[in-house]
């Protein structure tokens, strides 16, 4: 057999599926045997860092206290109903939130909108005064003695 | 033909006689890393292949009274794995909140492929070529690709992969070439 291979022959010779001048060609010529090593080791080194990557991923063994005779553990599914159940609290929680956020901007304002009333009435009052705190007395004063005169000269006449 | 080794904790188990079904503690230990390693490999999703590596336990505990032996324990349960990793991708793919697909951690890989013995060159190229055959095996059709990992991850034979995917010998052959033939071009091999 002098031609090369096929590639069914090559992947017959690498699942160990070839026999007769197939394999004597395999043997004898060093092209298809190259070709049929390279991906064999490639194929071994895959398998080996699958195995790898397995057992780094925790495959050696049931999770500890899994049985299938005991019930099963739902630790997937738990997970997946907590973050579920957590969205959804977030959900219903986030109007009631943002209506109590509302309601406590709204009261205090209407405590801001009270002070500032007392505060202008306060405002008022003082502006509404015809003298100055400190001179009451001195308008009572007069205020006594005009009634004093008035009433003296009511006397007299 | 460079030798490497097969880590020493994932030696093949050694079959246990039907009856030792009862004892199905030691069942669970012996195949649980079989199990999770091919639904991690098809799926590709580290809870995905827990979930499947805990379903394929417990139904085969569940159907235990109805193995008669007539095929190997192993092969009998990697029947089961196949069928609930096809069930758990088919749902999958109609999941929209589908999460993203885990890549083969290389990083570990080479760990491993540092053998103390291969220089750096070395190293890099078993990384490129095993990161060939992984992107070339996720490139496969769902029948191809079963077929592949379980004889080239699984080192199962012919006839055993014909009794855990339950297709015909002749069957698993042609899938088994083609993906090989596959593989191979992603390699760049010329006849």
């Amino acid at each position: 057999m002098n031609q090369h291979l096929t590639p069914q022959e090559i992947s017959q010779c690498v699942c160990g599926e070839i026999s007769g001048a197939a394999e004597s060609h395999a043997r004898e010529c060093p092209a298809c045997r190259a070709e049929i090593q390279r991906l064999s080791s490639a194929l071994r080194q895959f398998r080996g860092a699958v195995h790898e990557w397995s057992r780094l991923e925790g495959g050696d063994g049931a999770p500890a206290g899994w049985s299938p005779a005991q019930p099963r553990s739902f630790r997937l599914p738990l997970m997946r109903w907590a973050a579920a159940a957590a969205l959804l609290a977030l959900v219903t929680a986030a109007p009631l939130y943002r209506s109590a956020r509302q309601r406590q901007v709204a009261a205090q304002a209407a405590r801001a909108a009270r002070a500032d009333a007392l505060l202008l009435q306060q405002v008022d009052f003082e502006i509404s005064r015809a003298v100055p705190v400190p001179m009451e007395p001195l308008v009572t004063l007069i205020s006594q003695s005009d009634s004093q005169s008035t009433a003296s000269q009511g006397k007299t006449k | 033909m460079e030798q490497v080794s097969t880590p020493a904790s994932v030696a093949e188990p050694v079959e246990l006689p039907v009856r030792e079904l009862d004892d199905f503690d030691s069942v669970v230990r012996q195949y649980w890393p079989r199990v999770f390693r091919f639904a991690l490999v098809s799926l590709r999703d580290r809870d995905a292949a827990q979930s499947v590596a805990q379903d394929c336990f417990l139904r085969a505990w569940r159907s235990r009274q109805l193995f008669r032996g007539d095929s190997a324990l192993a092969t009998w349960l990697m029947r089961i794995a196949v069928n609930l990793v096809r069930d758990h991708a088919r749902n999958r793919r109609l999941r929209f909140w589908s999460r993203a697909q885990a890549s083969m951690d290389l990083a570990a890989a080479s760990r491993w492929l540092s053998d103390g013995r291969a220089s750096a060159e070395e190293c890099a190229l078993r990384r490129e070529r095993i990161q060939a055959v992984w992107e070339a095996a996720q490139a496969l059709p769902q029948r191809q690709r079963t077929v592949f990992l379980l004889r080239f991850v699984e080192e199962m034979d012919l006839l055993e992969i014909a009794a855990a995917t339950g297709l015909a010998e002749g069957t698993v052959k042609t899938h088994l070439f083609r993906a090989l033939e596959t593989v191979r071009q992603r390699f760049g091999g010329t006849p």
